[in-house]
């Protein structure tokens, strides 16, 4: 009994390690990427310590807690917006879908190992990587070390972790009944850009903005976490905050396992 | 006693179709910006009939062979055994299995191997994929060393084991392709098209592969191809489809004798013979003096071949079946 | 010349035509881009109104350059951008072989094949659109709009340059998917007003990967906050940008063997 979870888990540690292993497979591109992440750090410090240099406090914050929110959102955007998951389009299109239906593998659980790998090299290289851009700026930081906004920051960012991979999922799926997903993906993708605290705190909208978009799914992959972690938000934020969080998983996940039990039944298990 | 149950198990039908149906509905669009707008608010769409009431039962340890033209329905079935499309109607049992369930504890038990798809991860050794299938299907250790073991041997890849498939040639990627479906070993073995884009040295490595895999594991296997030579080669039984519709189910000798409506003279001539002469005979299929081919209806090849030797100048004489090829087409033609 | 000039043609000619056929991804693409537009000067707004002034650039300063990074931008992306990608997967794929046997320079033929035309002629657009807003807000002579267009061009063909170095490395590295992701992370330097940049990071964006500099080196011009000596060391670092594609070419050229099957 206990020998069969081991052999479950066995299968997906191993589409992990295989997964990890596939992103050192080109160094070249691996270091690109890399520079890529560091430029994108280094160009977010530049502005705002440009900023600040001009005026002291800015949408609310300080130069310490806007730094501090750059490292972290860095950090959770990692952690949460790696994925390999953006690849099941091609899966679909391509038939090669038919492999996975062959094999005694849950399709949903495979994918998200496979995020997990991914993650976990992000998380990694870009911890030494901020550290290091610690070291060389040395920013005045205001992270926390109070164990429970630690812990509640970790389950944010486990959540956003989810959501995200449910939303990709359902972007995936939308590949069995419509041929080109790149449109509606790429879209999202702009829309995230300005609206999930990826590269700036959403406090830099207008008050009723960001309640708006407090109903939709965006803030919760990155700003949210973060301004946990921060401890910028009151009890009541925090417990709505993830009410909401909770209440996005749920819809996004029901949605996509039915698009998948949906689009399996019509498949034509065709490739090209 | 114990006999009759061991026979009765050993015949056990492993796999059984029955009234199998697949239909697909294809929508219609008229070309051009027009036709694009109108299919905004009204389809028309036709029914396929890929599968056409098709029924069949297969014993353990059996080497069958699918054959008919593209579109047929051979891989529309294979794939419906597989589990991967949901029958229109009709049943279908694997290994005792309805396929469509696509319970672990089946698919752990057969393997479908397409040509064109490829398992293996690109960037990473053919291995890694190995140890990767290893996992998915829980197979043990020592199963596991002792199937790669003998199979390595027997495609001989043992020294591209650790090198990136995509630095790999077609032919050892293929090998390493089929390893990687057969080392659950598999009890039933589905093959969409084996050889297809194989150069003529690899079709005989992979035909010579199955037949060692079906005599040393005694697994059951279903092959489908539109090249006769496989299917000679390795089928004792054959079912032939077409347009979804089963037209042939048994030994391929029964198709020659049921199908073949002639026989040809391949004729040797010492002297010239002007062709009418040689049309009196039969059907001239090609004269190249000295050499000739002739179509005689079946029935009647003894008399004309004695003909033949009474009134012409011939050096050597054979009789022989039309190719299969050509037989079968015929089959194709007379129930379209 | 003749030859090359009626080779262009045709290219462009294909392009409109293949960009008609995929209707939706141009009107889509046309969507996206004003999207960007209009949200990126919306946030510009938004920061300036709280910051005043950044690194000593003003919001006109910032608008100015967001507009010729744009202009310039689009030019690459129209023109340069996607034969160049094409470029490094027929490497890859080994399909370059047809391309070498025919009599074109190779160079000009991965470079100009694939265009663009809906692109450009927002580029155009936006040409325009800079235009106007430069002569608004700012002192111009001809002098000074002469030397940024020259300054704006050299910038393109440092760009051009270096992007080209880069795919012409896929000869070895056989995956550089991620060659286009970081140019635009380089892009994305370039939008910022430049001053923030300080010390040795300044030198680099500037020099060694003059990227950073296609937008900012002309608008620096127009606002007149620029020495000489900057611009001839960024014309000297482009040139020789240029020169090292061109070499470095030739060089992977001779050493090719094509990819297996």
């Amino acid at each position: 009994m206990f020998s069969k979870l081991q052999n479950k888990l066995n299968k997906y540690a191993r589409v992990v390690s295989a997964t990890w292993m596939n992103g050192f497979a080109y160094p070249l591109s691996f270091w690109m990427w890399r520079l890529r992440q560091v430029m994108s750090i280094v160009i977010a410090i530049s502005l705002w310590q440009s900023i600040f240099a001009a005026s002291s406090n800015v949408f609310g914050y300080d130069q310490a807690h806007m730094l501090t929110y750059i490292f972290i959102s860095n950090i959770a955007g990692f952690i949460v917006l790696s994925s390999r998951t953006i690849e099941v389009p091609d899966v679909i299109t391509s038939g090669d879908l038919s492999l996975y239906l062959l094999k005694p593998v849950h399709f949903f659980v495979y994918w998200f190992s496979r995020d997990i790998a991914n993650k976990a090299q992000n998380a990694i290289f870009s911890c030494v990587e901020l550290f290091t851009l610690f070291l060389i700026y040395r920013p005045q930081l205001a992270i926390s070390t109070h164990i429970h906004t630690i812990l509640l920051a970790f389950f944010a960012i486990g959540g956003g972790v989810l959501l995200y991979f449910f939303i990709n999922m359902l972007f995936g799926f939308m590949a069995f009944w419509v041929p080109d997903v790149w449109a509606p993906r790429f879209l999202f993708f702009i829309i995230m850009f300005f609206l999930s605290g990826s590269t700036f705190p959403l406090d830099i909208y207008p008050k009723q903005l960001v309640d708006v978009l407090s109903y939709t799914p965006f803030p919760y992959l990155i700003f949210f976490p973060a301004k946990v972690w921060l401890e910028q938000l009151s009890f009541s934020q925090i417990v709505t905050g993830f009410g909401a969080l909770l209440g996005w998983i749920l819809a996004f996940g029901i949605l996509t396992s039915w698009m998948w039990s949906r689009a399996i039944k019509g498949y034509g298990a065709d490739g090209r | 006693m114990i006999k009759w149950a061991f026979r009765s198990i050993m015949n056990e039908l492993v796999i059984s179709v029955q009234h199998l149906t697949k239909h697909y509905k294809v929508y219609k669009k008229q070309p051009g910006l027009g036709g694009s707008l109108k299919a905004l608010f009204s389809r028309t769409y036709e029914t396929i009939k890929a599968v056409d009431d098709v029924s069949f039962d297969i014993a353990q340890g059996e080497l069958i062979g699918f054959i008919g033209p593209n579109g047929a329905g051979k891989t529309t079935t294979l794939k419906v055994l597989s589990g991967l499309l949901y029958p229109t109607s009709g049943s279908v049992s694997v290994l005792g299995f309805n396929p469509w369930d696509r319970k672990a504890a089946f698919q752990k038990q057969f393997s479908l191997v397409m040509g064109q798809k490829n398992q293996l991860w690109w960037d990473l050794p053919a291995i890694e994929s190995f140890l990767l299938n290893k996992a998915i299907y829980e197979i043990p250790e020592k199963q596991f060393q002792e199937t790669l073991d003998k199979l390595v041997d027997l495609l001989d890849v043992r020294d591209v084991l650790n090198v990136q498939v995509r630095k790999l040639s077609l032919g050892q990627r293929m090998k390493c392709e089929l390893i990687a479906a057969l080392l659950h070993n598999p009890k039933v073995l589905f093959l969409d098209e084996p050889t297809i884009g194989l150069d003529v040295m690899m079709q005989k490595v992979m035909r010579d592969f199955i037949k060692s895999y079906n005599k040393e594991f005694g697994a059951t296997i279903i092959l489908t191809s539109h090249y006769m030579e496989d299917v000679k080669e390795l089928c004792k039984r054959v079912v032939i489809i077409d347009h979804g519709k089963k037209l042939f189910d048994g030994e391929l000798q029964g198709i020659i004798d049921k199908h073949a409506r002639n026989r040809i003279l391949s004729i040797v001539l010492s002297e010239d013979v002007p062709r009418k002469k040689l049309e009196a005979i039969g059907e001239i299929k090609s004269y190249e003096h000295p050499q000739a081919t002739i179509l005689v209806p079946r029935k009647e090849a003894s008399e004309r071949a004695a003909k033949l030797l009474q009134t012409l100048p011939v050096a050597d004489i054979t009789i022989e079946e039309p190719p299969i090829e050509a037989i079968i087409r015929d089959v194709f033609q007379t129930t379209k | 010349m003749k030859r090359y000039l009626t080779l262009l043609h045709n290219f462009l000619v294909i392009s409109l035509k293949r960009e008609l056929e995929y209707r939706t991804n141009t009107i889509l693409s046309v969507l996206f881009s004003f999207v960007w537009v209009v949200t990126t000067y919306i946030i510009t707004t938004v920061v300036f109104g709280q910051a005043g002034k950044i690194a000593g650039w003003s919001i006109h300063d910032a608008i100015l350059l967001i507009l010729v990074y744009y202009v310039i931008s689009t030019f690459l992306r129209t023109f340069i951008a996607p034969s160049i990608i094409d470029f490094s997967q027929n490497i890859r794929l080994g399909k370059l072989d047809l391309l070498l046997t025919k009599p074109v320079d190779v160079q000009f033929m991965t470079s100009c094949q694939k265009l663009n035309m809906i692109r450009s002629i927002r580029g155009f657009f936006m040409f325009v659109v800079l235009m106007l807003y430069a002569t608004q807000y700012y002192p111009i002579s001809l002098f000074t709009a002469c030397l940024a267009f020259v300054f704006g061009i050299l910038g393109i063909l440092g760009m051009y340059a270096a992007y080209y170095l880069l795919a012409t490395a896929s000869f070895w590295f056989e995956n550089i998917w991620n060659l286009e992701e970081l140019f635009m992370s380089m892009y994305e330097a370039g939008k910022h007003p430049f001053d923030i940049y300080q010390g040795p990071l300044r030198a680099v964006a500037l020099y060694i990967l003059p990227v950073a500099g296609i937008g900012a080196i002309p608008t620096l011009i127009i606002r007149h906050a620029i020495s000489p000596f900057t611009l001839a060391l960024f014309a000297c670092s482009t040139l020789f940008l240029f020169f090292l594609s061109r070499i470095f070419l030739r060089y992977a050229l001779r050493q090719y063997t094509s990819a297996s099957s």
